[in-house]
């Protein structure tokens, strides 16, 4: 379950650096290669997930920021909630509800990963394949990634990540092995500034 | 001549056969490897625990004791990684080894997990029952918000609300400040990556030869990963490797001592006599009683302890005056001298000495400590092995020893009690009023430090290590613990979440780090149903809303709600001690005497003991327990002890000596050594060291032995000039043996040389007071 949190700040890494380039990658090397380039990334999501006991799944959508500070997820539909994660914490708030948060010292079970998975954020490859068993196909200008996570305890809860991209990222797709699904696809992704604003400083801070 | 000469040859055999004797029994029992002992724990009395509380010390020692904890370090984790691995194999490789753990146990985790997975409802920490009960909306808002999260929302069907991860959280908070790296364990310090290894030993107490084998294996398995990854750092502590550099430390001392005494000796002989022959008179003599000393001690205890060693080897020292007081009788008699009246002149004196000096040092046992009782058996049997051997070997020792008249020891004694032979009687009070007053006044400012954590040699590196290992880990561990009991399993839990309460107290106020209890693993029933009836409600109330805001179908609504509202089934303590879940932490429950129940709360990084042990005043069957602290009001205690044996003996000593002397005279022959005691204490306190038991029992040895300079005085029947020498030649000894002493890293060890020294010194200078008494004694 929260391995699943860290794993998808993994991937939101990946693809905040993958999509920067404008050539259209041929090699996992190549997509890799462009993640040290890119700064801050700020971009839309819409999110579907689909859980068996369900009788439909649950669609949210928001935006999102990736930077050194880590993710900030902000969902807005159907209701507003913000999370916060670095390779340190992992804060959620409600709006106007309580924040609750845990700590890499709390939490040794948990948090570690994520640090590892922003730490990717700055192009190791040599992590990448420690954790994973990667696979890469490319046709035309479109690349899929799939990772199936070997070490423990991602490998407990994860099947198999499916990333798929063109000049970057466009969708990832989680498949637990509880056989349960998340589908997330991102929308008009901005790489041009290389520092946050102000305002966005506030909002990690927050 | 004849009859005389059959004498000398019965004695002979009877000396040689004893010898024979000795050496067969120190053969027979060497040939154990576990004769020679270096725990210091075995040198420590066990404290007067009832049977529930010498269960509960037993356990947390065997814990303590057995675990070794390492960091390996590199500025690169992996590298630290790989090496952690191979740390960890190599170690497995070591028969003393039981196991070791590099890496996070996987199944661990899910096996505690599955197993309160099927307990979830009752096993609410105390703050989600509050949140549950208190803001029931707020955390079905935080269950839909979960739902929604791209990081979250397993297992909804089990667990609605998602209550179970943070409950199983609580169960066991981490206390350390440990991260995980693919199931390993790891921390920063100033800017390297560390490796958390841990591993623990076969037995809690190892034998010298195991200490040595596993620091040697251990040493040389670090040093070969230094060689091949020279950024590579280790770091280690456990209580065995505390061990191994005492035995090293003791080991390096007593062979300081012997060499330095023998050494001192050797110098003192040559400088004094003209001749080597005495010198084979009193290393004879020493070698005997050593022997003898070793047998008696294998027999009675049927091991030596290196402490004693150390110690015995100076208390042995003592004996050599028997030896001075014949070769300098010799030296110093007529033309008519011949070993028979030697033996004569000094018997008495000797004989007095041998007395007054098993005397003391049968006191020394009246503290229950096994290294004192040792200690009195291996110098009993010495100095009585030594004795024996002057009378029975000295006569064939038929060539006359000569002195060297220039000697500046000879010529120094000699005026010395010049001093006081020319000194009126009215000027002896004197100095003895004048005595009296400094001790008075002395006395007043002496300053005494019971704690025995001071008295132990602690290595600097091992100290520095264990702090580094400390800081990476977050907690530190001590051997600090709550012992709890109760009637019944049930009270036991309710009376340690009452006391946990408090704990948390503490906690928050930061003055104690962390526990572990057994109530937080097995919450008691009365724990259980309230967790349960809030737990119930929750689902009854809030999961039909939620479950239709997030489309779920009625009738599956329903069936959870029945599921999730079915009977409680209690968790009790017999069922989680027979789960695997349990593993680690089965030692928590005592397996107590009789109907009890009882359990043990281990505490981490305690800050205010005092605080502890006021706060379990409130609660009759809690205590605290720690080692240390006991061990070190034991200490007082003996210390007091010793105080009022001493006092009883100067008295019995007294009474003796006023029989054969009368009152006066025998107080005057007691005080030189009574003074010198005192003065010791307060020299060194003065010198700023504090006092502790082990000066205290060292008075008992300066008595036993200063005592022995004014008896020789007053008993002696030739030259009072070759008495006075073959006193200066023992004070010296003595004070070579104990000055070196306490050159000892150990500081109990340095406090008993430091006070032997000082007082023999003193009841050296004294001692020239007992002439006067000799001159009473008829002639």
């Amino acid at each position: 379950m929260r391995q699943i949190r860290n794993t998808l700040v993994l991937l939101l890494a990946l693809f905040s650096n993958a999509h920067g380039g404008v050539d259209s990658a041929h090699t996992f090397e190549d997509v890799v290669t462009r993640l040290a380039e890119a700064g801050v990334v700020r971009g839309n999501f819409t999110q579907l997930r689909k859980i068996e006991l369900l009788s439909r799944p649950l669609e949210s959508s928001g935006n999102f920021i990736l930077s050194e500070l880590g993710l900030y997820w902000h969902q807005a539909q159907p209701f507003t909630s913000i999370l916060i994660a670095d390779g340190e914490r992992l804060l959620q708030r409600l709006e106007d509800g309580p924040t609750t948060s845990m700590d890499a010292v709390e939490n040794p079970m948990v948090l570690p990963f994520s640090r590892l998975f922003l730490s990717i954020f700055e192009g190791s490859e040599e992590e990448l394949r420690a954790n994973f068993e990667i696979a890469f196909a490319a046709e035309g200008g479109d690349w899929e990634i799939s990772l199936q996570p070997t070490t423990y305890p991602l490998s407990e809860a994860i099947e198999t990540i499916i990333l798929r991209g063109r000049e970057y990222i466009q969708s990832i797709k989680i498949i637990n092995r509880s056989s349960d699904e998340m589908m997330i696809r991102f929308s008009d992704v901005q790489t041009l500034s290389q520092q946050l604003t102000e305002h966005e400083i506030e909002l990690y801070a927050r | 001549m004849r009859s005389s000469f059959t004498r000398a040859s019965l004695s002979l055999l009877i000396w040689v056969a004893v010898l024979l004797a000795a050496s067969v029994a120190i053969l027979l029992r060497t040939s154990n490897e576990k004769w020679l002992k270096s725990n210091v724990f075995e040198l420590l009395p066990t404290a007067d625990y009832d049977p529930l509380t010498d269960i509960a010390t037993q356990t947390v020692d065997r814990e303590l004791g057995t675990r070794l904890l390492f960091f390996v370090g590199h500025s690169d984790r992996d590298i630290a990684k790989t090496a952690a691995d191979a740390l960890g194999a190599k170690m497995l490789g070591h028969v003393l080894i039981a196991s070791v753990t590099t890496q996070v146990d996987k199944d661990k985790y899910s096996t505690i997990a599955g197993f309160y997975h099927s307990y979830r409802r009752q096993i609410l920490s105390e703050r989600q029952i509050t949140r549950v009960t208190e803001d029931a909306s707020g955390v079905q808002r935080s269950a839909i918000a979960t739902m929604y999260s791209p990081l979250g929302g397993g297992g909804i069907a089990t667990d609605p609300f998602f209550l179970f991860p943070d409950s199983l959280q609580a169960l066991q908070p981490s206390g350390t400040s440990l991260r995980l790296d693919d199931s390993y364990l790891w921390a920063q310090r100033e800017g390297r990556d560390y490796i958390f290894v841990m591993a623990s030993l076969t037995s809690p107490t190892l034998s010298i030869v195991e200490q040595e084998s596993l620091a040697q294996y251990l040493n040389v398995a670090m040093a070969n990963a230094q060689s091949s990854e020279p950024g590579l750092d280790f770091l280690k502590t456990g209580f065995s490797f505390y061990a191994h550099e005492a035995t090293k430390s003791a080991k390096g001392e007593v062979s300081t001592i012997g060499v330095g005494s023998l050494i001192g000796l050797l110098l003192l002989v040559i400088a004094t006599f003209k001749s080597f022959r005495p010198l084979s008179l009193i290393v004879i003599s020493i070698l005997s009683g050593s022997l003898v000393a070793l047998a008696a001690t294998l027999a009675v205890f049927g091991y030596v302890h290196l402490f004693t060693l150390a110690l015995g080897a100076s208390l042995l020292g003592v004996s050599v005056d028997y030896s001075f007081h014949y070769v300098t009788d010799d030296a110093f008699g007529g033309e008519d001298w011949t070993p028979q009246k030697g033996l004569r002149n000094i018997f008495m004196g000797i004989t007095l000495g041998l007395l007054t000096s098993i005397l003391a040092y049968l006191a020394l046992t009246v503290a229950p400590f096994p290294g004192l009782q040792q200690l009195a058996v291996f110098s009993t049997a010495g100095l009585i092995g030594a004795y024996l051997t002057l009378i029975c070997v000295c006569g064939f020792w038929r060539r006359r020893m000569a002195v060297n008249t220039a000697s500046l020891i000879l010529r120094g004694a000699d005026r010395y009690l010049g001093l006081w032979q020319r000194s009126r009687t009215r000027t002896h009070y004197f100095v003895i009023g004048a005595l009296a007053v400094i001790i008075v006044l002395g006395w007043q400012t002496i300053e005494i430090n019971d704690d025995v954590t001071v008295l132990q040699a602690q290595s600097v590196e091992l100290k520095r290590q264990e702090a580094a290992i400390q800081q990476l880990l977050g907690i530190a561990q001590a051997g600090t613990f709550l012992l709890v009991s109760a009637p019944s399993d049930e009270k036991l839990l309710q009376l340690e979440e009452d006391v946990r309460k408090k704990l948390d107290g503490m906690i928050n106020a930061n003055s104690l780090a962390g526990y572990q209890a057994l109530s937080r693993w097995v919450p008691s029933r009365a724990q259980q149903e309230r967790s349960y009836s809030a737990y119930v409600e929750l689902i009854r109330s809030r999961l039909p809303a939620y479950f239709e805001s997030l489309g779920v179908d009625e009738d599956i609504t329903s069936s959870t709600i029945a599921t999730l509202s079915d009977e409680m089934r209690l968790l009790d303590v017999a069922t989680w001690l027979a789960h695997p879940a349990s593993a680690e932490f089965r030692s928590l429950r005592l397996d107590a005497p009789g109907n009890e129940s009882a359990s043990i709360v281990l505490l981490y990084g305690v800050r205010e003991l005092d605080g502890l042990a006021a706060m379990a005043m409130d609660y009759p069957s809690v205590t605290v327990v720690n080692k240390a602290r006991e061990l070190s009001g034991l200490f007082g205690l003996y210390r007091a002890r010793v105080a009022q044996v001493l006092a009883a003996a100067y008295l019995i000593i007294l009474a003796g000596l006023a029989m054969r002397y009368g009152l006066r005279q025998a107080a005057i022959v007691l005080i030189p050594p009574v003074f010198a005691g005192l003065i010791a204490l307060i020299v060194i306190s003065a010198m700023g060291e504090t006092l502790n038991l082990f000066n205290f029992l060292a008075m008992i040895l300066v008595l036993g032995i200063g005592i022995d300079f004014t008896l020789f005085l007053a008993e002696a029947r030739g030259e009072l000039k070759s008495t006075i020498f073959a006193i200066t030649l023992s004070a010296l000894t003595t004070m070579i043996s104990f000055g070196l002493l306490a050159l000892s890293s150990t500081y109990a060890v340095h406090s008993f040389g430091m006070t032997v020294l000082v007082g023999i010194a003193c009841a050296y200078l004294l001692c020239p007071l007992a002439i006067s008494v000799n001159a009473r004694v008829a002639r």
